[in-house]
């Protein structure tokens, strides 16, 4: 199975810390907020009080007469509409006309002191004429009031893959499921540094997606793309939420513009809450077709996404809701519909398995429920329907690699879940589920025949070696990624290298740190460009020296400059059909997750004692790194399933926008983990490397919610599991009622009719 | 940070002195770490800070007679591990419940009897309380968690203050003009807005617990998470049992109300008995109608009200395994 020998490695695949740890750990690390420069101001939002209003008035006057007040932008200084997706340009960095949440910009001012611009947004007068606030999808459904005046459906798809089977189906059920909207939490909150020079503007901003945002940067400024250098220096982590161009960035850039003086604008807690762009809440129903042997027939899923007031990336959120269910599961008819709702919150958008962790919860909870009722363990029924490895799924979805088996043997033995499931004593359970994920989106956000990711190599006499890479570390590691696979190809220490990383004007251009994609891409970018550099100093040296410094060095003495370049650019997708440019990828991961649990049936406390993860990486660029990502998205996992909940009351106002009340999981919640790495060596990967950063979240609430069912025979169909859940159950329970707390009703959504997709042919599906 | 002036004062009097000079706009700085953030969410407007970090007896323990006496500025953590408090097992525990361990190196046991209360309509931003209409507590009429109440019902935060005063602790508070005493029981009142019982210009200098009092104590806390958190509802219990039988308890319920709700009608039902099956699920059923939390904390009403029992009976399950 194994794409190349283990053996052969020297920097990769190690546990070697990553190059950032020693600087991180001990504080030397510069992130965007401790950037200072001469004559710097200090800017801050106002933000909207109102979830839905028209802006009558605003009286900035008093602010502007405030001592050391330097500039004020309202609305009508930034009418261009921007958006991340092309689809959805539907958003202004300060409200105009209408303000669509709480915690929506209205203002800005720049100050010479942070006080100051603090102090000056007290002065600000803002009047409004309230709107009835749509707050949920209900509300959008039915309410006269529109969020935008298109209306309050966003988007809405139904597809239609594979063919219905001709034998009947013995046994069929459907299900309905909550998962409760939650937001990164990243410990770093969002801040920006633009500073104008010459000309042109520098934006220096805690960001995923530097390229990107130098795109939308010029489009809402009107300046032209080669005005605009974005660079970005240490992330305190992303998770999805620093994707997004934000309004701070572009009211840093214009005040910078207009005063000519640096600007800086970092944001509270609170503000990131509102920034927001997490997780969606949806309901969502299943439905599945079985033979009584445990052979999956037919499965039709559907889902209601609570979109708040923006677009961001919801549609293809929308999309993703169906994506990845063939890719762990053979289904011979597929059938899905999605739909997004506009409503008056903060946006929703792309968090660490965008658009895959609701469904992913519905299914592997569904499929424990169906194993139950078959009479089947829940490990063997999902054994029957499994992806195997070179497959193509149902909606035209083209799998490499496959290690679930391996996976799947690993967690259930280690953890003992067939001698345990059913048998422990009451209180105390195991649960099981899979997951999988892409490892990068094989279609870009803007369409373009460009590669994906370039890396540049370049080595001088005297200025060593360097490489140059678009791509952003935002803490999962990417650097050492991209180090260790050039230091391994060259056969020269990762510390020999100096690494200029996430620089719109002087590293080549990558689409950023989304959808799992950097490993693979810039990882195989890297791969190329430093076997074109290491062939290059063979050519000019002429001969090999006995190490690749030797013969560097040598051939340096000949030519003075040695450069190289490499690119990659992902395989064409198979699926030809509108809404196909989500999902494929040219590899998935694979992840198999057994949770234990014990439950205390008096005050519904559920505490996890162990978790046993397997993941099929591919290989692993560096295990240290690989098992970190694993520990960390199994700990947002823990907080997504216990205690994390983006909510608003009847006015639209987020009800704890703190780090402090907004519960995630600390050292003290972590329970003990087991992990194992199951190297498949995907062809695609560099090295055989496939993606960790997003995959390892999705199995692990399911599996929760599967142990807490079997530990005390209730079913919590929504997030969280919060204690007064259960007793809440463990009372229907007792009552004889039916043991479950979930959504009872699916909205009234009338989907479109479902488009059925052709299958693809034989001949496109060996390409 | 808004703009402040930072005094160190060299002992006691010289801190009661300069508080009793800044008036209503000085304070004393322990560990800070509640303090400085609520200055930094502009929840407080102080515009003097007043250290007693360096004033040596207020990290002291003293003992005297049957007595030990606490200084106000000891860090928790210490409380937490002293071999000296072996007998307060609860408020060790409690001690080593607060917050995170880098916060209680930092924070201290006179801090946390005079934390404020906390409130989830209160402690937020300035914009967050403009969006939902100010609350009684500031600028505002009504109280956002119990619209008909007169007074501020934010609960007490205090891990400590419970065990404490189950424990019948005293404290000392020092001021320009003298020096009292006053049971800690009687040192919080019922008004979320202002709590404890103490003029501006006193300084909480020392807590005074006696030995011997108590055969068992314990302290239990409901919150979400393990660390990090301020308690949802704490439950304290102090008893003495000579061979098996109570002859004195103390039952206080924390966080579920502005002051430590002392559980008079489960105290009563324990004294004389001894920690049966029965006995301690009557004295649990009766410690639920002692308060009544309303929605201003993490987890609902409801749920608090009815872990109060719950909390009391595991509590006193664990002092029964723990003394046979």
């Amino acid at each position: 199975m194994n794409f190349m020998s283990k053996k052969s490695f020297r920097y990769i695949n190690s546990s070697a810390p990553k190059i950032d740890a020693l600087a991180k750990a001990r504080g030397n690390a510069k992130y965007t907020d401790d950037l200072e420069f001469d004559r710097m101001l200090y800017g801050k939002l106002l933000r909207s009080t109102l979830a839905h209003g028209r802006i009558k008035k605003i009286d900035v006057s008093k602010a502007r007469a405030l001592r050391g007040v330097r500039a004020i932008l309202t609305g009508t200084d930034l009418p261009i509409r921007y958006g991340i997706l092309p689809v959805s340009q539907d958003e202004l960095a300060l409200a105009l006309g209408k303000v669509r949440y709480i915690g929506e910009p209205v203002a800005a001012v720049a100050a010479t002191s942070e006080e100051t611009a603090f102090e000056a947004l007290k002065l600000i007068r803002v009047e409004y004429e309230p709107i009835d606030p749509v707050l949920s999808i209900k509300d959008a459904l039915k309410s006269v009031q529109s969020v935008h005046d298109e209306g309050n459906l966003h988007k809405a798809v139904s597809l239609e893959f594979g063919q219905t089977q001709s034998t009947g189906a013995d046994y069929s059920r459907e299900d309905l499921f909550y998962y409760e909207g939650n937001t990164h939490l990243a410990l770093e909150e969002h801040s920006a540094v633009a500073l104008w020079q010459k000309g042109r503007l520098t934006l220096h901003s805690s960001s995923q997606t530097p390229f990107l945002l130098r795109k939308i940067l010029a489009k809402a400024l009107e300046i032209p793309e080669t005005s605009v250098r974005v660079k970005v220096a240490a992330v305190g982590g992303g998770f999805g939420g620093k994707l997004d161009p934000f309004a701070h960035e572009i009211c840093a850039a214009k005040i910078a513009m207009i005063t000519g003086r640096p600007v800086k604008f970092t944001l509270t807690r609170e503000e990131v809450f509102y920034c927001h762009r997490g997780r969606h809440p949806a309901v969502m129903w299943i439905k599945t077709d079985w033979k009584k042997d445990g052979r999956l027939l037919d499965m039709h899923f559907k889902a209601a996404l609570d979109g708040g007031a923006y677009g961001s990336f919801g549609v293809v959120c929308v999309y993703y809701q169906g994506a990845l269910q063939p890719v762990t599961y053979k289904i011979p008819h597929y059938r899905f519909e999605s739909a997004r709702y506009f409503t008056n919150k903060p946006p929703c958008g792309p968090k660490r398995g965008h658009g895959t962790p609701q469904p992913r919860f519905a299914l592997e909870v569904h499929l424990d429920k169906v194993a139950e009722e078959l009479g089947q363990d829940p490990v063997a029924l999902r054994l029957k329907n499994l992806m195997t490895p070179d497959s193509v799924t149902v909606n035209q979805l083209k799998v490499t690699s496959c290690g679930l088996n391996a996976c799947i043997e690993k967690v259930a033995e280690v953890s003992g879940f067939r001698r345990k499931h059913g048998r422990l004593p009451p209180g105390k359970g195991v649960g099981f589920a899979l997951g999988s994920y892409l490892c990068g989106a094989a279609v870009p956000i803007y369409w373009n025949d460009e590669p994906h990711t370039t890396v540049r190599i370049t080595a001088g006499r005297k200025s060593g070696l360097t490489v140059y890479c678009g791509a952003t570390d935002i803490g999962q590691g990417c650097d050492m990624v991209v180090a260790s696979v050039v230091a391994e190809i060259l056969g020269i220490s990762i510390h020999r290298l100096r690494l200029v990383m996430a620089d719109t004007d002087t590293t080549p251009p990558d689409l950023g740190s989304y959808s799992s994609r950097v490993t693979l891409m810039a990882g195989n970018a890297a791969k190329d460009a430093a076997e074109k550099f290491k062939s290059q100093v063979l050519a000019i040296a002429g001969k090999k020296e006995t190490s690749f410094e030797r013969t560097l060095q040598s051939a340096l003495r000949k030519k003075n400059r040695i450069e190289s370049s490499g690119s990659y650019k992902p395989p064409a997708k198979l699926g030809r059909f509108k809404g196909s440019g989500v999902g494929p990828s040219p590899a998935y991961s694979f992840s198999a997750c057994v949770a234990e649990v014990t439950c205390d049936v008096e005050t519904g406390e559920v505490g996890v004692s162990k978790i046993t993860f397997a993941h099929d990486i591919g290989r692993a660029i560096n295990r240290l790194a690989v098992e970190g990502q694993i520990e960390g998205g199994i700990a947002m996992a823990l907080g997504e399933a216990f205690f994390e909940e983006q909510v608003y009351d009847e006015r639209g106002l987020h009800r704890k926008p703190s780090i402090l009340d907004y519960k995630i999981p600390t050292m003290e919640d972590m329970p003990e983990l087991e992990i194992f790495l199951v190297e498949t060596g995907d062809p695609a990967g560099p090295f055989g490397a496939k993606e960790v950063g997003q995959g390892p979240l999705l199995p692990v609430i399911p599996a929760i919610a599967n142990a807490i069912y079997d530990a005390v025979g209730v079913r919590i169909d929504e997030t969280p599991f919060t204690p007064e859940k259960i007793l809440l159950a463990l009372e229907r329970k007792a009552m004889a009622r039916a043991p479950r707390v979930g959504p009872d009703k699916f909205p009234d959504i009338v989907f479109p009719e479902p488009f059925a997709v052709r299958p693809v042919s034989a001949v496109q599906a060996s390409c | 940070m808004p703009r402040l002036q930072y005094y160190r004062a060299k002992s006691l009097q010289e801190a009661a002195r300069m508080l009793a000079d800044g008036g209503c706009q000085a304070a004393i700085l322990g560990g800070g770490t509640d303090l400085v953030p609520r200055m930094k969410r502009r929840q407080e407007n102080f515009k003097a800070l007043i250290d007693v970090g360096a004033i040596r007896q207020l990290s002291q323990i003293r003992r005297a007679k049957n007595k030990l006496y606490l200084g106000a500025g000891l860090k928790l953590s210490f409380l937490a591990q002293s071999s000296e408090l072996s007998q307060f097992a609860a408020f060790k525990q409690a001690a080593g419940l607060v917050a995170t361990p880098a916060i209680r190196n930092q924070a201290t046991l006179g801090g946390n009897l005079c934390i404020p209360t906390r409130c989830v309509y209160f402690d937020r931003s300035d914009q967050w309380r403009e969006s939902l209409g100010f609350c009684l507590r500031h600028k505002g009429l009504a109280c956002r968690a119990a619209p008909g109440s007169a007074v501020c019902l934010a609960p007490m935060s205090s891990d400590l203050a419970p065990v404490l005063v189950a424990l019948g602790a005293q404290v000392q508070l020092v001021s320009r003009d003298g020096e009292r005493a006053a049971r800690l029981e009687e040192f919080y009142k019922n008004d979320g807005k202002d709590h404890l019982q103490k003029s501006a210009g006193e300084i909480l200098a020392w807590v005074a617990v006696e030995s011997g009092v108590f055969t068992d104590s314990v302290y239990l806390k409901l919150s979400r998470r393990h660390s990090f958190e301020f308690p949802s509802l704490g439950v304290a219990v102090a008893l003495s049992r000579r061979k098996g039988t109570i002859d004195a308890a103390k039952i206080v319920l924390g966080s579920i109300a502005p002051y430590p709700v002392v559980a008079r009608e489960s105290q009563d039902i324990l004294i004389g008995g001894k920690l049966s099956d029965e006995l301690i699920a009557k004295a649990a059923g009766a410690a639920a109608r002692q308060a009544t939390p309303v929605a201003n904390a993490d987890l609902s009403p409801s749920y608090r009200r009815k872990m109060i029992g719950v909390l009391l009976k595991k509590a006193l399950h664990e002092i029964r395994q723990a003394g046979s």
